[in-house]
């Protein structure tokens, strides 16, 4: 069933530019009580440049999250390598986490501090040598102002999301690692949000993001990663993803892609 | 560095934010304050020990300071025991026999004493304070009836009968006595407190996602868990202090050797080690349970063998170097400090193994998730 996208390259080429993420032959495998070790990610190559948007896309268990773990040093890979920022994430983690925004479905915010003190917070925790000073200018950049000095605890679903990504961008890192961050938004916020990581892409910050609304991921990424079973299966622009499947729409391209069904076009 | 003062202000931000903090810990320390006044003034004060002079060589003899302690007579060592009896200061004295002979001349209650028929005459001004002072002298027993006449005064007119006295087998007695409890029961008190705290913002952090969101940063994990107990312990410290600060309005009404019972740094050590001890403890709960139920449950198990340990401590049933008990069961300086270097030695151990775990305990959880 792996591997039969003879004609979509399963690595893109390489970026004009040196890569802020670099992933090569990552392989995470999680110990089973019984039986061979799952493979979470299984020898997946890619790469994201400084100024672009890749978006990761697979169905549920396909090894999204894992992926983004171990570039965030939450887990080592079990073999392959993989960069952030030129900084190997096994030899030198504490740099990597240094040069990375990194939002997750399950990371979250101390309830009882004000977003003001949360943002203070992760640009001390990241040495800015100015915290409140960054603080103050993220709330600008994040337009937090109007509830700056509200505790995390009373902010609404959107509010808080965008004050975690706030929070995750506020040392300005070259790489960001969004997982799914518009889950559990309505429309509004969702716009609101992808604004956010737009405006970050174009201060020229690397992103990954993975997502399961193809329309976002349409819209926002410049190229678009499909993992499948812990295997990359594609990695081309929305565009050109389309062109090659034959599809109409990028939900009808990831589809195919999953099902490595050839279309009439293929080739 | 950096890193970890930020996480430690961090953590008494939000400490100072939690409405547990006051409730559980600051407010009952704080109510005990008035109920130790009120304590002290309208309990303790009305049964203040008597002032007994004894020579200024008897905390040496701790068979009868002891025992007069155990009386609720106060020894309080003058050079001249009995110019102070005669001088009114106090309403008893303790007089050595060396110096009987000297004073009999100028002192008619002294007529006809002989101590070396083993009988010893008491005087006292109410059969109340007669009876205390005949018991304190057979507690005292042999040794120290040997060298010493035991007067109590006041009426001297009045020739009370000639008690005799049995000798009694005197076990040494401890430097720190019962009321030394009180200090194994703070730790117990605060830090059975600081388990709900710690073990269950620890698992909240997670489930909430602070921990993984801290752990992406440039801090370490290690930072991350110091930061945690230092600030708990912190609060606890304060709570300890204001718990100690009854006991010192407690005992400061009265006289006598329960003052001895706050001297020593070495003291205020083990129980602060102690405490740090629990703190770990806990943190390792709130950082391996994957909820709060598992919390309680793994924290009741801590808790209990807390307990345990303090109560082998306090029985005297384990020696000072034990963690834990080591606090209750030392009476010396020297074994204090021996309690608050196990206590330190296994508190930094136990946050060393819980840090390097964590890194290994969001593997595990991520795991646990593929499968």
């Amino acid at each position: 069933m792996r591997g039969g996208w003879g004609s979509i390259a399963p690595v893109s080429t390489h970026p004009p530019q040196a890569p802020a993420i670099e992933v090569r032959d990552l392989t995470r495998a999680w110990p089973q009580p019984a039986g061979p070790p799952l493979l979470a990610v299984d020898g997946a190559s890619f790469t994201v440049a400084p100024g672009e948007i890749v978006g990761l896309l697979g169905p549920n268990g396909a090894g999204k999250t894992t992926l983004m773990q171990v570039l965030a040093t939450l887990t080592p890979p079990t073999s392959g390598s993989a960069a952030v920022a030129g900084f190997d994430v096994v030899r030198a983690p504490g740099r990597v986490r240094a040069h990375l925004g990194y939002l997750s479905t399950t990371s979250g915010l101390p309830a009882r501090l004000t977003c003001r003190e949360a943002l203070g917070l992760f640009a001390e925790l990241h040495g800015l040598p100015h915290p409140r000073a960054a603080a103050d200018e993220a709330i600008g950049r994040f337009r937090l102002g109007a509830f700056a000095d509200r505790f995390v605890e009373g902010l609404s679903t959107g509010m808080r999301q965008r004050l975690r990504i706030a929070c995750a961008a506020v040392h300005r890192p070259p790489v960001l690692v969004l997982d799914e961050p518009t889950a559990g938004l309505d429309l509004m916020a969702t716009d609101d949000l992808l604004r956010e990581v737009e405006a970050l892409r174009d201060e020229g910050a690397a992103v990954l993001y993975s997502t399961h609304l193809m329309d976002e991921a349409d819209r926002l990424c410049d190229r678009i990663a499909v993992l499948y079973e812990g295997r990359l299966r594609v990695v081309a622009s929305p565009t050109a993803l389309r062109e090659r499947t034959g599809a109409p729409t990028l939900a009808e391209a990831f589809r195919r892609v999953v099902r490595q069904e050839p279309s009439a076009g293929e080739g | 560095m950096r890193a970890l003062w930020t996480l430690l202000r961090l953590e008494v931000r939000r400490l100072s934010r939690t409405a547990q903090v006051y409730t559980f810990v600051l407010l009952p320390a704080l109510l005990l304050l008035p109920v130790g006044v009120f304590l002290g003034v309208t309990v303790v004060s009305l049964d203040q020990p008597d002032p007994v002079a004894v020579p200024a060589h008897l905390p040496a003899e701790l068979p009868l300071a002891w025992a007069l302690s155990r009386e609720d007579l106060a020894p309080r060592p003058v050079e001249d025991p009995a110019a102070a009896w005669l001088s009114g200061e106090v309403d008893a004295a303790v007089i050595a026999v060396e110096r009987r002979e000297g004073l009999a001349a100028g002192n008619p209650a002294l007529e006809g004493v002989d101590p070396a028929a083993w009988v010893v005459r008491v005087l006292a001004t109410d059969d109340e304070a007669q009876a205390r002072l005949e018991a304190a002298v057979e507690r005292a027993g042999d040794d120290v009836l040997t060298d010493l006449v035991v007067l109590a005064g006041g009426d001297l007119e009045r020739d009370l009968e000639v008690a005799h006295v049995e000798v009694l087998d005197v076990e040494e007695p401890p430097v720190f006595p019962v009321e030394a409890g009180l200090w194994a029961y703070a730790v117990f008190l605060v830090s059975l407190v600081g388990f709900f705290m710690l073990a269950l913002a620890g698992v909240a952090d997670r489930n909430e996602g602070v921990t993984e969101a801290l752990l992406v940063t440039p801090a370490r994990a290690w930072q991350v868990l110091l930061a945690r107990l230092l600030a708990t312990l912190g609060l606890q410290v304060v709570a300890c202090l204001l718990f100690v600060g009854n006991v010192v309005l407690l005992l400061a009404q009265v006289e006598g050797p329960h003052q001895d019972l706050l001297r020593g740094p070495a003291q205020v050590a083990s129980l602060v080690t102690a405490s740090a001890l629990c703190d770990a403890l806990y943190l390792m709960v709130g950082t391996w349970s994957p909820n709060a139920k598992a919390a309680n449950n793994l924290g009741g198990l801590v808790m209990t063998g807390i307990l345990g340990l303090l109560g082998l401590g306090v029985a005297d049933l384990a020696p000072a170097w034990l963690p834990l008990a080591g606090v209750a069961a030392a009476s010396t300086p020297v074994e204090h400090l021996q309690a608050t270097g196990s206590s330190a030695l296994l508190s930094l151990l136990v946050v060393a193994a819980t840090a390097a775990a964590l890194d290994r305990r969001v593997d595990l959880k991520l795991a646990a998730e593929r499968r």
